[in-house]
């Protein structure tokens, strides 16, 4: 607005100085139009109406400008660009094309008047140059000042963007957690149960351990079997807890040298209660290292999720197949399930979030679609063949260290 | 005259250790699945003072075969080891008298013992 108020003061006080009225006269009254306008943006009438009232004001008095200082060969003619230039600022955003379209109509009209000799330059020739000046200087000076607004909003739009991209970010990472706990919290009755067998190993062994020892007569009592027993115990306790620990652990470096066929290993241990009841794990797993850049805990929780389905798609009896390859430098690993498979339409709606078959409460639906994430985040890639009553099968390979 | 008693669970440890303790005071059976304990059971039935069954396990459970041979095969005391679930049909069980009692794991030898003790002695 202070640049229209200079504007057309300058240019009004010039024309008057030089005595032209047919262009001061129309200048000191855009003049006049934009203090009204200011002193209505004080009060209640919608901004919208002012910008575009004073656009509409501007472009007329450019086009009186330019019609009376020598038509389509004016240097003011450039002053057509500014009114689309403000309406930059504000929305609707429609209101630029229309004035765009408004501007280069009167260009086209000038261009058109000029030709038919209606245009006039009231200028003599020792004011041309001047007139010229500050015409050239105006729109320097708003293009200039425009196009440092312009970057100032860009800066602030793009500083939007990158923190909303980073709350994003910061939300799926919070989501990949959330789902991981509530795995654990499915999975960590199963391994209760689990933990509760070798416990009473331990503890019948002590105890078988403690009677026969006490029992000084009993010459003949071997107290080998039950320190086997009590090992047995402790053992299988202790891959439990670490398969565990590996699933909970909470980093986020992506540097990690993970071995794949340890990470099957302990999914399939930890899934192992309840694997047990649904028939047969068929492991074949190659006998070497497959060692992929990543994060350890994550990729637990990838490969858990989808021998977990694979369990789940078995409704009494069945056979789950996990198979690793190496073929060059690609590691491949393939989960087969025969159980109820997946229909057509649901194919390609697995991997969207929230999108579950269960029943309510069973599943989040955030399972396969985290595991997406997790297996596109190491950069490999995941496939899913399937066929309804026949069993699925997972498809996963990566680039192998 | 020793009582006999038949244990089942699928993990051989288990039934190893139960031996080894009960074994003094009883005679044991074991059996590694439900299916195994149904033919022991066949032979045995005329001998057999109570089963000790664990609740899971792959192919038959403790409790349908619990169902199977109670009262029509045998017609003694049986008990289930269970971990910590709750099963509806565990309840509807117990107050059909069809077990007895059962014990949580990680169970306690002791209580077993006592409990054996007081049902068939």
């Amino acid at each position: 607005m202070i640049s229209a108020y200079v504007a057309t003061l300058v240019f009004g006080s010039f024309y008057f100085f030089v005595d032209i009225p047919q262009l001061h006269i129309p200048t000191f009254s855009a003049f006049g139009l934009f203090v009204i306008y200011g002193i209505l943006s004080f009060l209640k009438v919608k901004l919208v109406i002012l910008f575009r009232l004073s656009i509409l004001t501007a472009t007329a008095a450019f086009f009186n400008q330019v019609f009376y200082t020598g038509g389509i060969s004016s240097i003011g003619i450039g002053e057509f660009v500014i009114p689309p230039l403000l309406a930059f600022f504000y929305r609707p955003i429609k209101d630029r094309y229309y004035f765009m379209a408004l501007c280069f109509i009167c260009i086209v009209a000038m261009w058109v008047l000029t030709f038919t000799g209606y245009a006039d330059n009231l200028l003599n020739d020792s004011l041309q140059s001047t007139h010229g000046l500050m015409c050239g200087l105006l729109i320097f000076t708003i293009v200039m000042i425009y196009s440092f607004l312009f970057r100032n909003a860009l800066v602030v739009k793009n500083k939007k963007i990158g923190e909303s991209m980073k709350k994003l970010q910061e939300t799926t990472h919070k989501l990949i957690q959330s789902e991981k706990m509530a795995s654990l919290g499915m999975l960590s009755a199963g391994v209760a149960h689990e933990i509760n067998n070798p416990l009473n190993f331990i503890k019948g062994g002590i105890e078988v351990l403690e009677e026969g020892l006490s029992n000084e007569e009993n010459l003949a009592f071997e107290s080998d079997p039950c320190v086997h027993v009590i090992k047995e115990g402790l053992d299988r306790a202790t891959v439990i807890v670490k398969s565990l620990n590996h699933f909970s652990r909470e980093t986020d470096s992506m540097n990690e040298i993970c071995d794949l066929n340890v990470i099957l290993n302990n999914s399939l241990v930890m899934l192992q209660p309840r694997l047990k009841y649904k028939g047969k794990v068929v492991k074949e797993l190659v006998d070497e290292k497959l060692l992929v850049v990543g994060n350890e805990g994550k990729l637990h929780q990838a490969f858990l999720n989808i021998i977990s389905n694979a369990e789940q798609a078995i409704e009494k009896k069945g056979t789950v197949i996990v198979r690793t390859t190496k073929t060059g430098s690609r590691i491949n690993v393939e989960i087969s399930d025969d159980g109820v498979g997946i229909s057509k339409e649901h194919l390609n709606k697995i991997s969207d979030p929230f999108f579950t078959t269960k029943p309510v409460g069973q599943g989040t639906g955030l399972g396969l679609s985290i595991t997406y994430k997790i297996i596109e985040d190491h950069h490999g890639r995941i496939s899913v063949d399937s066929k309804p009553g026949k069993g699925s099968t997972f498809n996963i390979s990566f680039s192998a260290l | 005259m020793k009582r006999t008693i038949l244990f089942v669970d699928d993990e051989v440890i288990n039934l190893f250790v139960l031996e080894r303790r009960f074994e003094s005071d009883y005679n044991v059976i074991t059996a590694e699945s439900g299916e195994d304990a149904l033919e022991k059971i066949e032979v045995h039935k005329d001998e057999l003072d109570a089963i000790i069954s664990d609740l899971k396990m792959p192919g038959m459970d403790g409790l349908q075969l619990i169902n199977k041979v109670k009262p029509d095969v045998v017609n003694i005391p049986c008990f289930l080891l269970t971990g910590f679930e709750r099963v509806q049909q565990i309840d509807s069980a117990l107050s059909e008298e069809k077990i007895q009692y059962m014990f949580k794991k990680p169970f306690d030898y002791n209580e077993i013992d006592a409990k054996l003790k007081e049902v068939i002695q």
